[in-house]
């Protein structure tokens, strides 16, 4: 490994000389984080939820290296996905009892021309957005035709190699990546655009961990393969901007699904189609509108060992109308939204939204309101956000404090609609769950989160940018699955030896502080950082021992020539500890406890445009120093892996 | 001597312009590599192609070697032969010296592609493993725009039971102007 390590490591270390056209410091509202398309190149990302890595705050963990989670330090660790997506302005509605599997939306990393991301609840797209905001933009011809498109690969080191043939020196391939591909063309025109792109992914899960497992319950070779298309149409009219969205994906899933503590196979399809607007009404008020259906299914993975056919659709209908009015530096507006959805196994429901909100601008000041009134039949949340910004001497400074309610129909977690009818997985569950069940104390009722953050930005000296902040959350009655102890060793199918509990009466008080410096100099471009989350209170201790409390890290990117780009990224996680599983063992001669070690995780990624920028390569070497990178005491371990791309942009 | 060839790496002077010059070299190439490799295989003589071309700092070079591996008589019927197709990228410093000598220490990936003699099916009879490791370069002038080569690199495959292979490598080179369409192509 040293030398490896020493070679591109030596390589990286090229001296500086002049200029480049390295990517400005985001310009912000300290609370957003916005992640460009030259930032994306020169951290040589692979796959859409690598985003995640250039996310303040995020901690993530995947079973399988694929599909990865996220947790933002919100009330229910690593239970689900409390943040909303959107994607070009549309609100994306893909999530699968709560939990929103970035690699199924329908953008490939390649397509992104940047992100923002909110961590704190705000009104966005017609809704209240209690875990804050992903908001994924995609490239789009900014005049005429372009089209761009891609294929990539990647494996981790430790194959067999020749030694395949050797008995006493055989090993099992280990996991590879690819080949994926995707394209994306779009055209631009005086009063119209349009774009369509889609993305193919392929990933062979052979890790040793999980391999036996998922080969006993597919009774094939674990294979995962994921296609998702988009269709975008953007036209001005009537003095406005209008936009349709067709967005869908399907996979052959190995779907880690919490309350069995398990992957199971599954077929995943889902796909939306929305339309959005605004149009002007008078000089001061401009007319929003917003509908979209959607659907989701998930279904058995046809001709699986292990037949557990969850046999769920869900069907979404949702339509909206927002007035905003301006009058210099005032701004207010008042929207309103229907949501209504059914399910094949499940009573349905409909959602009615009232959404508000003021704000005043001057030039040294934004301060502002946002409040939503969520009702159902039997129930009704309110939210109240209120915000204030100032600016001086190159600093900027954001407060927001929110007390957010959120209905069980906002959260659709599995425990809701397991109360609504739900049968679950028809065939073979008794394999899986042969001692034991699930165990709803209480229907998920309406939880209540109270937030408080600070944030700041500001330039230390020329060239240096401080960036830090800090949060407070309080969270009461949180839905929250709780897995019972540690499944028996043993063969097969076995797993979870107690009940998990669907607990809606979670409780927790975290704290998170983030604070970064990144800087410029000259061809150079570095950022130091750290996040830091603590647990002050509540009852989901044993859930939050899963989530690591410390990410630290650096990150340097070099540009000799606008058209070559070497980056590298050192990255502290610490240790965490998933109490329900340990110890365990799965009969695959494998035996994991709960621990999971903290690592030093060392990048380097190499970027060459060619063609006049025509013609992309990049390669990305992912933990170079090979340290034990696993993020689920059931999930890989992700050795030293390459990635390699070609990308077509005309 | 890795703190050496480092240092080399970093305090060699600035190259020319990129991609101005193209030099393409054709080496004969022997492969060697320790126990357990050698223990089932004998590698044979092999031939290699690469073109290096001045980079923003020092040169880049990319390049492929063919090469027989022989199973050894003892395991001649447990193990298969194979044909190995290694493509590599590297990047290195070079450093004149006086009668026009030229020494260029390196790093260096690349893609080691077993093909097996084997009757199994064609998505299964190879392997490809990822390589890194060093080289240096030495070459010397014999004719105007040519230069007669040698070199030798210590690359490590990243298998399971890791492999140390030596490469050696000599042969001749010939030196262009990279032509116009060709230095657009790669600014």
């Amino acid at each position: 490994m040293t030398l490896a390590t020493l070679a591109l490591l030596a390589s990286l270390a090229i001296a500086d000389t002049t200029q480049p056209a390295l990517p400005p410091p985001r310009p912000e509202d300290p609370g957003r984080q916005v992640i460009t398309r030259a930032e994306i190149e020169a951290a040589g990302l692979y796959r859409l939820p690598d985003l995640y890595r250039l996310m303040d705050g995020a901690r993530t963990f995947a079973v399988d290296g694929f599909t990865w989670r996220a947790d933002f330090g919100h009330g229910d660790p690593f239970g689900a996905e409390a943040w909303t997506l959107l994607v070009d302005g549309e609100r994306v509605e893909f999530g699968l009892f709560g939990e929103q599997n970035l690699s199924l939306v329908p953008v490939a990393i390649t397509q992104v021309d940047s992100v923002e991301v909110w961590t704190e609840p705000r009104l966005v797209a017609g809704t209240l957005a209690h875990g804050g905001v992903i908001h994924i933009h995609t490239a789009q011809a900014s005049q005429g035709t372009a089209a761009r498109g891609g294929v990539a690969i990647g494996n981790e080191i430790g194959d067999p190699g020749p030694f395949r043939y050797v008995p006493e020196l055989f090993s099992r391939n280990v996991d590879k990546f690819g080949a994926d591909y995707d394209a994306l063309v779009s055209h631009s025109g005086a009063q119209s655009r349009i774009q369509a792109r889609f993305k193919l992914l392929r990933f062979y899960a052979t890790d040793f961990a999980s391999f036996e497992r998922n080969r006993e319950a597919l009774g094939a070779n674990p294979a995962l393969r994921l296609f998702a298309p988009a269709l975008r149409v953007e036209a001005d009219a009537l003095g406005g901007r209008h936009a349709l969205n067709v967005l869908g994906g399907g996979a052959n899933d190995l779907w880690f699904f919490q309350p069995f503590g398990r992957e199971i196979p599954v077929r995943r399809v889902w796909g939306q189609v929305g339309l959005h607007g605004r149009v002007p009404v008078s000089p001061h008020m401009k007319f929003g509108y917003r509908v979209a259906a959607a659907e989701n299914q998930l279904s058995e993975w046809e001709g699986a060992a292990l037949r557990l056919d969850p046999d769920w659709t869900t069907r979404t209908l949702r339509a909206g109308i927002d007035l905003n009015h301006r009058i210099e530096s005032q701004i207010a507006g008042l929207g309103v939204e229907v949501q209504h959805t059914t399910a094949n196994q499940a009573e349905g429901f409909t959602l009615g939204t009232l959404t508000g909100h003021v704000a005043r601008t001057t030039s040294r000041y934004r301060y502002g309101a946002e409040g939503a009134l969520a009702i159902t039949d039997d129930a009704q949340a309110v939210s109240l956000v209120l915000h204030g910004r100032r600016t001086w001497d190159g600093w900027t400074v954001s407060a927001r404090a929110a007390r957010t309610q959120q209905l069980p129909e906002q959260a659709e977690r599995f425990g809701f609609w397991l109360r609504r009818g739900y049968r679950q997985f028809a065939r073979d569950i008794g394999r899986l769950l042969r001692r034991n069940g699930f165990e709803q104390r209480e229907a998920p009722v309406t939880s209540m989160q109270y937030r408080a953050s600070l944030d700041a930005t500001g330039q230390l000296v020329p060239g240096l940018v401080l960036d830090a902040g800090f949060s407070v959350r309080r969270a009461d009655d949180a839905y929250a699955e709780r897995q019972g102890r540690a499944p028996d060793p043993g063969p097969g199918l076995s797993y979870i030896a107690e009940p998990t509990f669907l607990d809606a009466a979670g409780k927790s008080t975290t704290a998170t502080g983030r604070l970064a410096i990144r800087g410029t100099h000259g061809r150079w471009r570095g950022r130091l950082f750290y996040d830091g989350l603590r647990v002050l209170g509540g009852n989901l201790d044993r859930e939050w021992e899963a989530v690591p409390r410390h990410r630290a890290g650096a990150t340097v990117t070099l540009m000799p020539d606008p058209g070559f780009t070497l980056g590298g990224t050192l990255v502290y996680r610490s240790a965490s500890r998933w109490l329900a599983y340990e110890p365990l063992g799965f009969g695959n001669d494998f035996l994991y406890d709960g621990e999971l070690p903290a690592a030093w995780l060392l990048d380097a990624s190499l970027e060459k445009w060619l063609w006049q920028r025509r013609l992309r390569m990049s390669l990305l070497f992912r933990n170079l120093l090979n340290h034990e990178e696993r993020y689920h005491p059931i999930g890989a371990a992700l050795d030293l892996r390459f990635y390699l791309r070609v990308e077509l942009n005309l | 001597m890795l703190r050496g060839l480092c240092l080399l790496l970093l305090c060699a002077p600035a190259a020319a312009q990129p991609f101005e010059t193209l030099e393409i070299g054709l080496s004969g190439a022997g492969t060697f590599a320790g126990a357990p490799f050698a223990d089932f295989w004998d590698p044979g003589p092999g031939g290699e192609a690469s073109v290096e071309m001045p980079f923003y700092l020092g040169q880049i070079r990319v390049g492929g070697m063919v090469s027989w591996h022989g199973a050894v008589a003892e395991f001649d019927e447990a193990v298969p032969d194979f044909i190995a197709f290694y493509t590599f990228a590297g990047w290195g410093v070079g450093t004149a010296l006086p009668g026009g000598v030229r020494i260029a220490p390196g790093v260096r990936v690349g893609i080691l592609n077993m093909r097996f003699d084997t009757d199994d099916p064609a998505a299964v009879r190879s392997e490809a493993e990822l390589t890194a490791g060093f080289d240096l370069r030495a070459s010397v002038p014999v004719a105007a725009g040519w230069r007669l080569t040698a070199g030798g690199s210590v690359v490590r495959m990243f298998t399971a039971e890791q492999i140390d292979f030596r490469f050696v490598q000599v042969g001749v080179s010939r030196t262009f102007r990279t032509p116009d369409w060709l230095r657009e192509f790669l600014r």
